[in-house]
């Protein structure tokens, strides 16, 4: 009697081997891109805090002007672009003719990893409805959001 | 009949076991390996986190802030110590002192067995006038801390760079209630 080993044996067995290593290289493969991507995760959060950190800065500087100003300075609907100068000290508050903006300051050297920020503002008289979005330039995670509502508590009035 | 395994079909056998267990055994300790890393990356992340969170807090709360482009001091919420936290060997130092003085505390805001600060620097803003009657003419409306950290891991480091921006909330009182 001839014995061995019929062609579904051999396949089956071969199934079973290759979903197992499949198994395994996408353990590996899941923890690595976690990995990076907590990376990631963290500096748009990171870059939203700061956008609305420096908006609240922004409507704030209105209280050193010695005469009465609109409370966000005439800044009204629209898509805008944040950023700080660090040599003058000036926060500027730009309208942004592309949707996102560069936050240079992410750059994360060698990776190349480049983080992106746009601020939508909604105007209802003395109420400002604000959302900061954030993203990589890879789209890879979803885009990251962060809302705050800025009110005019200043104690002048508005032109 | 003949029954049994020639001596090919076993050492055939064995062989392929064998690549086949070379094969899988890499997989696991490749498994093993992205796992410790994770485990190191994940502490110094969370580390950082920590970290610049407790930075953020009291500087959020905090009074007088006195800045230079590596070092800042500043007051508690209710002015009971003064904050001094300075870039210096690699990391973040944070000292805590009396009204008069007297250093209560130092620590280091970072693990240096995970992180090491490359370079850390701070902004702020400039009052848009030279009255100094109201607080909130000269206090510092965002103060900016810029970091430049390395991630040390067992293959080697990552490098996270990244802005923080706090807007002082007490920066729009009249009066400092440290000058009380």
């Amino acid at each position: 009697m001839k014995r061995g080993i019929t062609l579904p044996e051999i396949s089956i067995s071969l199934l079973i081997i290759t979903i197992a290593l499949i198994i395994f290289f996408n353990l590996a493969n899941n923890l690595i891109y976690n990995l990076v991507n907590a990376k990631k995760m963290f500096l748009l959060v990171n870059a939203n805090q700061e956008a609305i950190e420096m908006l609240i800065a922004f409507r704030n500087k209105n209280l050193e002007s010695t005469s009465p100003q609109d409370f966000l300075k005439g800044i009204n609907r629209g898509t805008y672009c944040i950023s700080f100068s660090t040599s003058t000290g000036i926060i500027n508050l730009n309208l942004s003719s592309q949707q996102y903006c560069d936050f240079d300051e992410y750059a994360q050297g060698k990776s190349g990893l480049k983080i992106l920020n746009k601020i939508e503002i909604t105007r209802n008289g003395d109420v400002a409805y604000i959302t900061s979005t954030s993203k990589t330039r890879e789209v890879i995670l979803p885009d990251h959001k962060l809302n705050i509502i800025l009110t005019n508590w200043h104690p002048y009035s508005s032109p | 009949m003949k029954k049994g395994f020639t001596l090919l079909e076993i050492s055939l056998v064995i062989l392929l076991a064998g690549l086949l267990m070379i094969v899988v055994s890499n997989f696991y300790l490749g498994i093993i390996k992205a796992l410790i890393i994770a485990d190191v990356f994940q502490n110094a992340l969370e580390n950082v986190k920590m970290g610049s969170e407790k930075i953020f807090r009291i500087t959020k709360y905090g009074w007088d802030f006195k800045v230079t482009s590596t070092q800042i001091s500043f007051y508690d919420r209710n002015c009971d110590y003064r904050y001094l936290l300075s870039f210096r060997n690699n990391n973040l130092i944070l000292e805590k002192e009396d009204v008069k003085g007297n250093l209560i505390e130092s620590e280091e805001i970072f693990d240096p067995q995970i992180i090491k600060v490359k370079d850390f620097r701070i902004y702020k803003d400039k009052p848009l006038t030279t009255e100094t009657f109201f607080y909130f003419q000269y206090a510092p409306k965002i103060i900016i801390y810029f970091y430049d950290l390395e991630l040390k891991t067992k293959i080697g480091t990552s490098s996270l760079i990244f802005e923080q921006g706090v807007a002082p909330l007490n920066s729009v009182q009249n009066i400092s209630l440290c000058s009380l």
